[in-house]
């Protein structure tokens, strides 16, 4: 399997997949970046939520956030 | 594909749509503002069918979601369990329009609804930005067009056309009547430049007033010739006329 197909989760059209190695290459990376921005801002997000959840739902907050 | 590109952070879409409108097909540059670069880090594509690239982004937009789904699903559980005035607080003070857009998906679209129309109006910009407006539909039909103007409006401002033309697709008839009235000529043509799906242009320009043409007309011969042709390509000959007659 190929990194591009790898980070996708899934197989890129025959025309992407007949880039050369290098271009597929950048592809994964750029994908798998974006992958990493969105996966840190949600680790960011949630624990900001905890510091100014009002008081009055902030357990309600973190039993349906935490399980 | 440039290796060296420029950061891929705090681009706006000006720097990432404008600039190429006319060098990067549509799906490209809808590419490029998925993943948060610019589209010059994607001239590899180049040769790709449009068709394909459009798949490809689908693909990605999938697996970002997939990849934190329990956590949007957290989210948008959230959203549920308060009311929607602290829903609203909470959102702004804390969730990155990034995870709003992810999580709307998933609230009731009634509730996502009520939700939108209390937040700030950059706020929901951003979250706009951020958004897959195919994988929200629903949330979509239920705002009043007024409120889907309003946020055009804002992402005009910033020069956002790859994403207003991604909401095109998407809105009611009455939605896109509302929002074109907001919009100035030249902010029409930019937008029609990058419209990946070119159906609705003619419906588009039949909403158009005479002033909006003239503006169109205005811009072709001030840089945005090629936005210009590009529409004038794709429109019914007898919506066609219209824009010829103006312009003569």
């Amino acid at each position: 399997m190929s990194a591009l197909s790898e980070v996708l989760g899934a197989e890129p059209a025959p025309s992407i997949t007949a880039l050369p190695a290098d271009a597929q290459a950048e592809l994964a990376e750029l994908i798998a970046a974006a992958r990493v921005r969105q996966s840190e801002s949600l680790v960011t997000a949630f624990d900001a939520t905890f510091k100014h959840v009002p008081l009055p739902v902030r357990g309600i907050v973190r039993k349906v956030l935490l399980g | 594909m440039s290796v060296n590109g420029m950061s891929v952070d705090g681009t706006s879409g000006r720097d990432r749509a404008s600039v190429d409108a006319t060098s990067a097909s549509p799906a490209v540059q809808r590419l490029a503002h998925t993943l948060g670069v610019p589209t010059t880090r994607l001239v590899g594509l180049a040769s790709v069918p449009e068709a394909d690239v459009h798949a490809l982004r689908e693909q990605v937009v999938d697996m970002l979601f997939r990849a934190d789904k329990p956590a949007f699903i957290r989210v948008a559980a959230l959203a549920k369990s308060v009311p929607v005035g602290v829903s609203a607080r909470l959102a702004e003070a804390v969730l990155p329009p990034l995870l709003a857009a992810r999580a709307a998906q998933l609230i009731d679209p009634g509730k996502a609804a009520d939700l939108v129309q209390r937040l700030p109006q950059h706020y929901v910009a951003d979250v706009a930005q951020a958004m897959e407006p195919s994988r929200a539909p629903e949330l979509l039909r239920q705002l009043p067009g007024s409120a889907i103007a309003r946020v055009a409006a804002e992402l005009a401002t910033r020069g956002e056309w790859v994403v207003i033309a991604g909401f095109v697709a998407e809105v009611s008839t009455a939605a896109l009547s509302d929002t074109i009235a907001v919009l100035s000529g030249e902010q029409l043509l930019r937008i029609s430049a990058v419209l990946e799906d070119t159906s609705r242009l003619d419906e588009i320009a039949g909403m158009v007033s005479d002033d909006q043409v003239d503006e169109m007309v205005v811009a072709a011969t001030t840089g945005l010739s090629a936005e210009f042709d590009h529409l004038r390509a794709h429109l019914r000959p007898e919506t066609r006329a219209r824009l010829e007659q103006r312009a003569s």
